[in-house]
């Protein structure tokens, strides 16, 4: 017993440490990764504001650009410029040419290279160590004057420190609240209703199996509160719109990158984008937890398809599942028209044949573990090759991408330690010729997250270093998406959010405008800490 | 009283090269004390200052409230010229500070790692959120949903003061046997029954159970006078109302 303690306990100390010294390590990122300098290591996004009161205007884009840029220095220490210079500059010179949100999403396809690798500067800038102010300020002018690449337009509808008036509000939730998106239907939201609230429906939620992407904390908390409600944020919103635009039978699918600091905020805007694409019919393929195939597998059996690849039939069986589950809309809809290409033979006596549908051939799976991966494969083959004839787009989400990069805890080698790369399972070979190789007819969402790199790999949250090279290299060419802390308007509706749903329960919190500064700075505007902060409150 | 008097009167005799200054600011300061105090008190040297503090007497408490706070510096009188102690750590979170809960996290610490034990707190505290507003959320009138109460805290201190006893035993022994003599308890012994009481309640789960939930449902049940640690003080209190015969003894001893 003593002996198990102990083991425990040292388990804990070097987590500890190990998260210490990844966190505020004295390494600049370059050194680490051996990155030229002139590589875009993250793109510089513009808020502006649009609306029919020219002293609304001003007020929203001081209060946008107000939030606090954090730039970290090499001590680990953050540092927090306040950009309110700019901000006046930005009330006193004329309004740009303001472009709707579905023409934007093109353009920033288009012109984000460009604009991007030109500036060469990102927000957190590791390679020097210290805050680029200047560079910042230069690049919002750049913008402001060469024409508007990537806008996104804001409402200024919502009000900041509402706190007091919320107290004595019944039990029903208002539907007019302020924090609170009236339309359900995710496919109506526009940027009017930006860092508001909306809700997820419990069988939608347990169809998505959200419970298992979000954070547990998350998910007991939306449990007690008897709603399922995500703020939507401008990363979803983005997302969203580029996918619409350009998920077509005629073009190539394209693949965006989410990738953010821990405790962003990332899973949440994913499972905004997998309940739009649930709602717009389109055939979802969510592989939920899959970074986990790497550590903890059920059983391992060796493929008889290919020599030298793995297989893991019970995880296999769960993803055919998933996607079963998940597409129950579309098969109803569109399940005669879905069908088979080529025909597949597993063993002598068993075989499917061209021509059958794709559900078929999912439920052979399922009936028949042993040869769940190998239909997995088939299934995302047909995808490949035959999904352009498909009704309707096909979007692939993936939480954790860079796990497909990472080393597994299959041994090839026990006492040399060598272990088998993750490409070698049949499962994850099956998704990477998905993401290496041009298809049609879809799009692919891929979150890049610390969470699944293992505990030495954990030092910065920018795509190239989580995916390393072979990943970076094969998901190129793809979009980046920067998921940021909350803004000073995010926040506070989150705070009112809680307010008004009784999870802050301390007075001094749901009242003086003080505890509430108070806790902005504890959180440091990030949802975790935040989440953190407001745990015993 | 008189011997130490003498005592000192003979050291202030001696030569003063043998004694050291600083027994000599000692033994004046015992001097201005014991001018003051009354004849026949008990005093010792030890008790006229605090042993170990880190703080000379001259420092003054910080202000912990921003309303308390003085708004022109001539209101400060005396203060401007004084030093300040530094302000607890854990008094920093200005709005969630409570005494109460600091000390109970103390209980609660184990081999110095106090920011765990604050974590398990918290933790525990988040739990009782969860359970509550779950009622809450599910029950189905208005009048079901005033009586439940969410706060943490609150149900927090109505445990403390549901579990903390009034009497607590002393063990006597007189000519070979042991009496139990009941004995009024003081308010910081009282605390810390209770918290032990809490804790070791919570700490008596099943294994796959985790502590912060097993105090989380105690912390509820103490609120609402039942539980684990209710049943301890009122074993207590019953015990000393049988032992009541033995309360006499407490002036022999």
């Amino acid at each position: 017993m003593a002996a198990r303690c102990w083991r425990k306990y040292n388990f804990l100390n070097t987590f500890y440490r190990q998260n210490l010294k990844t966190r505020f390590s004295t390494k600049t990122l370059s050194d680490a990764l051996g990155l030229p300098e002139s590589l875009p290591i993250s793109e510089n996004f513009e808020f502006r504001s649009e609306s029919s009161h020219p002293s609304n205007q001003n007020i929203a884009s001081n209060a946008l650009l107000k939030c606090n840029l954090n730039n970290q220095t090499q001590s680990g220490v953050k540092l927090k410029v306040k950009a309110e210079a700019d901000a006046e500059q930005l009330s006193l010179q004329p309004t740009p040419s303001f472009t709707n949100i579905g023409s934007s999403s093109s353009l920033i396809a288009a012109s984000r290279p460009a604009s991007t690798r030109s500036i060469g500067c990102s927000r957190r800038d590791y390679s020097t160590g210290t805050t680029t102010n200047n560079n910042l300020l230069d690049n919002r002018t750049q913008s402001h004057t060469g024409g508007a690449t990537g806008t996104v337009n804001i409402g200024t509808t919502a009000n900041i420190n509402s706190a007091t008036h919320l107290l004595n509000s019944d039990f029903n939730f208002p539907n007019n609240s302020s924090v609170k998106i009236s339309e359900n239907d995710p496919l109506k939201h526009t940027t009017h209703h930006l860092f508001k609230f909306f809700n997820i429906s419990e069988d939608i939620a347990q169809m998505l199996q959200i419970s298992l992407i979000l954070r547990q904390e998350f998910v007991a908390r939306m449990k007690a509160l008897h709603e399922n409600s995500i703020m939507l944020r401008s990363p979803g919103l983005e997302c969203i719109e580029i996918l619409r635009a350009s998920c077509n039978p005629e073009s190539i699918a394209t693949k965006i990158v989410l990738y953010g600091d821990d405790g962003c905020g990332k899973s949440s805007t994913f499972v905004n984008v997998l309940h739009t694409c649930y709602q717009m019919d389109w055939m979802v393929i969510c592989p939920v937890r899959h970074y986990l195939w790497n550590k903890y597998f059920s059983e391992v059996t060796i493929s008889s398809r290919k020599s030298g690849r793995i297989d893991i039939p019970k995880e296999g069986v769960d993803f055919l599942m998933s996607i079963k589950q998940m597409n129950s809309q579309v098969f109803q809809k569109f399940g005669d028209s879905l069908r088979t290409v080529e025909a597949y033979t597993w063993s002598k006596k068993e075989a499917t044949s061209a021509g059958s549908t794709i559900e078929e051939l999912l439920d052979f799976g399922i009936e028949r573990p042993k040869y769940s991966c190998d239909v997995a494969g088939a299934f995302l083959k047909e995808v490949r090759l035959n999904g352009k004839n498909w009704p309707m787009p096909v979007f692939i989400a993936l939480d954790g991408v860079n796990s497909f990069f990472a080393p597994t805890k299959i041994f090839t080698d026990r006492v040399k330690r060598i272990s088998l790369p993750a490409s070698q399972i049949s499962l994850v070979h099956n998704l990477l010729k998905l993401i290496s190789q041009p298809w049609h007819n879809g799009g692919m969402l891929l979150v890049a997250d610390e969470r699944a790199n293992p505990l030495d790999k954990r030092a910065s949250c920018q795509p190239r270093y989580l995916l390393g090279e072979e990943g970076f290299n094969m998901a190129n060419p793809f979009i980046p998406i920067h998921v940021e802390n909350y803004n000073h308007q995010e926040i506070n509706n989150t705070l009112d959010y809680l307010i008004e749903r009784k999870w802050i329960q301390n007075q001094h919190y749901r009242t003086s405008k003080e505890a509430r500064k108070e806790l902005i700075f504890l959180s440091d505007h990030n949802p975790l800490f935040l989440e953190n902060v407001l745990k015993a409150v | 009283m008189a011997a130490p008097i003498k005592c000192v009167n003979f050291l202030k005799q001696l030569n003063s090269s043998i004694i050291s200054t600083s027994l000599i600011h000692r033994i004046n300061a015992f001097d201005f004390v014991h001018s003051q105090s009354a004849v026949g008190s008990n005093r010792t040297l030890t008790t006229s200052t605090p042993a170990h503090s880190v703080y000379n007497p001259r420092y003054v408490e910080p202000f912990t409230d921003k309303s308390k706070l003085p708004s022109s510096i001539d209101d400060f009188g005396e203060r401007v010229f004084l030093p300040v102690k530094a302000l607890v750590p854990s008094h920093k979170i200005t709005h969630y500070h409570d005494p109460l809960v600091e000390r109970f996290i103390n209980c609660c610490m184990s081999h110095g790692e106090r920011n765990l034990a604050k974590e398990i707190v918290a933790k525990a505290f988040e739990r009782i959120k969860l359970i509550q507003l779950d009622k809450y959320y599910k029950a189905q009138s208005d009048f079901e949903r005033e009586q439940i109460i969410c706060d943490p805290l609150k149900i927090f201190h109505l445990a403390f003061a549901n579990v903390k006893p009034v009497f607590r035993l002393l063990r006597h022994i007189k000519s070979g046997t042991i009496y139990m003599v009941p004995i009024a308890a003081k308010p910081n012994q009282a605390e810390l029954m209770a918290f032990c009481w809490l804790r070791d309640s919570a700490k008596n789960k099943p294994k796959f159970v985790s502590f912060w939930d097993a105090l989380a449902r105690e912390l509820i049940d103490a609120s609402q006078n039942t539980g684990k640690s209710v049943r301890k003080k009122l074993d207590l209190h019953r015990q000393c109302n049988q032992n009541k015969a033995y309360a006499h003894f407490i002036w022999t001893k």
